[in-house]
């Protein structure tokens, strides 16, 4: 049986008129942009498939304003939803943040990071664990931009057009964040545990 | 700075192949999610203290108005006052004169020396 192309706009109408499979159809092919999205920066508190389904929920109800107003693509659109969605997350898990215990080698790794002479940076996974407990530390704004542009690479060109911000307040916000991230080092040096 | 950005930056290297691959959502997640496009938010009804909030808020709006009802013909008086005073307002204020000049200024200082010479401070004693 022959595959046809996607067509995203009858897509779109259709989904607009409720329909299911092209809904099925539009999930299907939005799901790992959006999972992708919400895994990188959804708060420890919430479930991932709870903010993927906050997300497709947003997309459904919002989705006749993005025909009537914006010109730009579909996908970019979306991810700026998710960002959104996992940015309001995070704002509301910052009132509640507890400090993560690390484990040695996240410690360890830690080490290299705050010491000048610092050579390597452990295993992966160390490495993961102690990258997560920093952004975790900082405010919800700065782990989101620390982690498009550092973990994902994005440029601020990128970023600017995911979060709404202009590309001048993402280097502020960059740099800031750096800072932070700087001090919280320090903090976790002086107070391991607590 | 300059270095911890490249520690930081060396961390994140290392931690980035720890991120776990993302998988195709299952038919029946599928399913499921794109059975929201049916949902239609509905606006909220008003909680009890909501209403109970408006109702008080009306209450104490109609109060105002009734007890406005015995100074009526004051009320109208001083209406009536205020378009008046309104109507012989000339349509276009006009601008405050310019400051003087600063060579005007200087020149109606009195000379300062001639002053001093004759203050108190200048005829005092000296220890």
């Amino acid at each position: 049986m022959p595959r046809h192309p996607f067509d995203l706009d009858d897509c779109l109408s259709r989904v607009a008129a409720a329909d299911q499979d092209a809904a099925r159809a539009l999930v299907a092919r939005c799901h790992p942009l959006v999972a992708r999205i919400v895994r990188s920066h959804r708060p420890k508190s919430h479930g991932e498939d709870d903010l993927v389904q906050d997300v497709f929920l947003k997309m459904f109800v919002m989705l006749p304003r993005y025909e009537v107003r914006d010109g730009r693509p579909f996908e970019a659109w979306l991810s700026r939803l998710a960002v959104r969605t996992c940015l309001d997350a995070l704002r509301a898990e910052a009132r509640r943040r507890d400090r993560v215990p690390l484990s040695r080698g996240a410690q360890a790794c830690l080490e290299t990071l705050a010491d000048e002479r610092g050579a390597g940076s452990g295993d992966a996974a160390a490495a993961r664990e102690l990258v997560e407990a920093l952004l975790a530390e900082l405010p919800p704004s700065d782990r989101l931009v620390l982690t498009l542009r550092d973990l994902e690479q994005r440029s601020p060109a990128e970023i600017a057009a995911l979060t709404g911000w202009s590309v001048a307040l993402v280097r502020v916000r960059v740099f800031r964040a750096r800072m932070r991230l700087r001090a919280a080092v320090r903090r976790r040096r002086k107070t391991p545990d607590g | 700075m300059a270095e911890f950005d490249d520690r930081w930056r060396r961390l994140v290297d290392a931690a980035r192949p720890a991120l776990a691959p993302i998988d195709d959502a299952s038919p029946e997640r599928v399913r499921a999610l794109a059975a929201l496009v049916r949902h239609r938010p509905e606006p909220r009804p008003f909680t009890r203290v909501e209403r109970g909030s408006l109702l008080a808020l009306a209450a104490l709006l109609l109060c105002a108005l009734a007890s406005l009802v015995r100074w009526q013909p004051e009320l109208r008086d001083a209406l009536a006052g205020a378009r008046a005073d309104l109507a012989v307002l000339p349509t276009r204020i006009p601008r405050p004169p310019h400051p003087p000049s600063a060579s005007r200024t200087l020149a109606a200082i009195p000379d300062l020396f001639s002053f001093l010479d004759l203050s108190p401070a200048a005829t005092e004693s000296q220890p």
